[in-house]
């Protein structure tokens, strides 16, 4: 470890804080269980569909922005420099991508009573293939997105408890929590510890912005240390980084807004008027988290350069912890800015669970494995599966550690094969000619692309995964939609059935 | 289980998809009353912004200029972000109508749609 990183130690206050922070999650788990209207998959996944402005807004901010955003994307402006200030932009897109297809998507939720995103999938495409590749596709994503909370919940952890808690106790204290109140509650329950999380998310938000522009000569002192240390980080992008600059405003502009569980809250909502309120102020919302993950990064470079790949991914925890003896007050607050980076890990892991569990029951185990299954047991077996996918990824976020994978790398993973699910929502909504076969292929084949050339670097048979300057995935996605469209046009247009006489 | 637990519900009485398949009554249904992609400028607004939002047409040695801390260029970035932002905002509020009765649920604080068609 570098040796100009400040030692962070909290004291006991902290994990009080902590503690008390999980006892108020649980008892809203305990609350979400008495609430329940019916033990339905509507009522355990969607909330019974009950969700108004605030909880909707809040609930969706605490998924949207993660461990990930306070841990992750500090980390990778950080590494990259000033040019990561692409991620603003693509944390808005989102949101954008949303007003394309959530409007339709919306509509016919309302209308069909769809659960699930594979649903609609189904429904609109009656591929049984399609559904099938669009879950496992989906739960891959998940997966890797839950694994990438995780080792998030360890490294937090491991830092407010200022080391009496090693980061495995971190992820299976944590865990452990979450899937009770999960269990209890479902949606519920998770919606509700969600607007609390989003509140001290929000509020842990405004007091580290407050603090770094502030503290220390703030950005100005900041930029000037850049400058001596690392002045190629000030730069605006070359030819190469302007391609990678529009690569990742495609993979995570069109992939973020794929995730299944947003798209589950939008059919959450209470009604159309809650849901346009929500994104309405989901859109704004990069401006302060996004934006503040960024500066994190910024100040870091200047503050401590030379940091690893992997201690990069916790310069947030080395920024606050280097104020956290300036001040009584500031201590306290510092504390609640970790409370909230916990509680943003949490918020967005058990929304990804409760999907990836309503995923399999609803779309796999109900259509394919017993048709004839009770509500009752649906809930039940979704229930043990998502403990059962917890389990594995546990020892995956223990194994990720002992290899020292970074953040960033898993969220590649995750995205890179997410994204190729773009078209059947994107022209699925729109284009009634395109049909199952078109898409089936595109998706294929893209994900096959994606998949080669992240082989043959592992096989040394090129050295980059963006050739070019893009990403993988994009390159999948481009020939996916470029299959997408090419079979649709070329295929003859159908005829209607005639008689032979 | 205690005996407080919320009764089993029938199965048949949920409102949720069941696989049902009718083509013509998806794409009769699937447009709301209005939406963002009906407006013409929307899209190529977007467009526009994030060509603007890339910094294609500046030299990279424009990061020798800092303003507020930060080079000049990164803030040509952050404005596209508050552009962006206030079109997609306005298109959540002004270009999206359903068109359906779930309006009229959020007013009455009672049940939702879904409950509605339950019950009848």
């Amino acid at each position: 470890m570098n040796s100009s990183v400040p030692e962070v130690t909290f004291g006991p206050g902290a994990l009080a804080v902590l503690g008390g922070y999980l006892v108020i999650m649980l008892g809203l788990g305990l609350l979400g269980r008495l609430k329940q209207k019916e033990r339905s998959l509507r009522d355990f996944y969607l909330g019974g569909s009950t969700f108004g402005f605030a909880v909707l807004f809040l609930t969706l901010f605490a998924t949207q922005y993660s461990g990930n955003t306070l841990l992750g994307f500090a980390g990778r402006s950080y590494q990259q420099g000033t040019t990561y200030i692409v991620s603003i932009t693509f944390m808005i897109l989102v949101i954008t991508v949303f007003m394309i297809y959530a409007p339709r998507l919306f509509h016919l939720a309302r209308r069909f009573g769809y659960i699930t995103p594979t649903d609609f999938v189904y429904h609109r495409f009656g591929s049984h293939p399609l559904r099938i590749l669009c879950v496992a596709l989906l739960c891959w994503g998940l997966a890797n997105y839950v694994l990438e909370q995780l080792v998030a919940m360890g490294h937090g952890v491991e830092a407010i408890s200022g080391g009496r808690m090693t980061f495995m106790q971190g992820v299976l204290l944590l865990v452990g929590v979450m899937l009770i109140y999960e269990s209890l509650g479902g949606m519920r329950a998770v919606a509700w510890t969600d607007a609390v999380q989003g509140t001290l998310l929000l509020c842990g938000c405004a007091v580290i912005l407050y603090t770094l522009v502030t503290a220390d000569g703030g950005l100005a002192a900041a930029a000037e240390g850049v400058r001596a240390t690392a002045p190629v980080k000030l730069e605006s992008p070359d030819a190469e980084g302007l391609r990678s600059w529009v690569s990742t405003l495609l993979m995570l502009g069109l992939g973020v807004a794929l995730y299944p569980h947003a798209v589950q809250r939008i059919f959450a909502a209470k009604g159309e008027r809650s849901l346009r309120r929500s994104l309405a102020a989901m859109s704004f919302m990069p401006l302060g988290t996004t934006l503040l993950a960024f500066l994190i990064g910024f100040i870091a470079l200047s503050r401590f350069p030379g940091l690893s790949e992997l201690e990069s991914d916790k310069v947030t925890i080395y920024v606050l912890g280097g104020l956290i003896d300036r001040s009584p007050v500031m201590y306290w607050l510092i504390v609640m800015v970790f409370a909230a980076v916990v509680a943003a890990i949490m918020s967005t892991a058990d929304s990804a669970l409760l999907s990836i569990g309503s995923m399999f029951t609803k779309d796999i185990y109900k259509s394919y494995m017993r048709r004839e299954a009770s509500a009752r047991e649906m809930l039940i077996v979704g229930k043990t599966f998502a403990w059962g996918v917890m389990a594995i990824l546990i020892v995956m976020a223990w194994v990720s550690l002992e290899t020292e994978s970074s953040i960033w790398l898993l969220i590649k993973l995750k995205l890179e094969f997410m994204v190729q699910l773009s078209p059947v929502f994107m022209l699925g909504v729109y284009w009634r000619r395109m049909p199952a076969s078109a898409v089936l292929a595109g998706i294929v084949l893209g994900t096959l692309l994606t998949l080669v050339i992240w082989c043959g670097v592992v096989a040394g048979l090129w050295a980059t995964r963006s050739p070019w300057g893009v990403a993988a995935g994009v390159w999948g996605l481009l020939l996916n939609y470029a299959v997408c469209v090419g079979w649709t046009l070329l295929r003859p247009a159908e005829q209607p059935a005639t008689v032979r006489t | 289980m205690g005996h407080n637990a919320p009764p089993v519900t029938d199965n048949k009485r949920l409102s949720e998809y069941r696989d049902e398949r009718d083509p013509e009554v998806f794409w009769a249904a699937v447009r709301p009353a209005d939406e963002p992609l009906r407006h013409r400028w929307f899209l190529p607004a977007v467009v526009v912004i994030l060509i603007v939002s890339v910094p294609w047409y500046l030299p990279p040695s424009v990061g020798d200029r800092l303003a507020g801390g930060l080079p000049v260029w990164t803030w040509i970035t952050i404005l596209c972000g508050l552009a962006l932002a206030g079109v997609t905002a306005f298109a959540s509020l002004r270009l999206w109508r359903d068109g359906s009765d779930e309006a009229g649920s959020e007013a009455r604080d009672g049940g939702t749609v879904a409950d509605e068609k339950d019950a009848t």
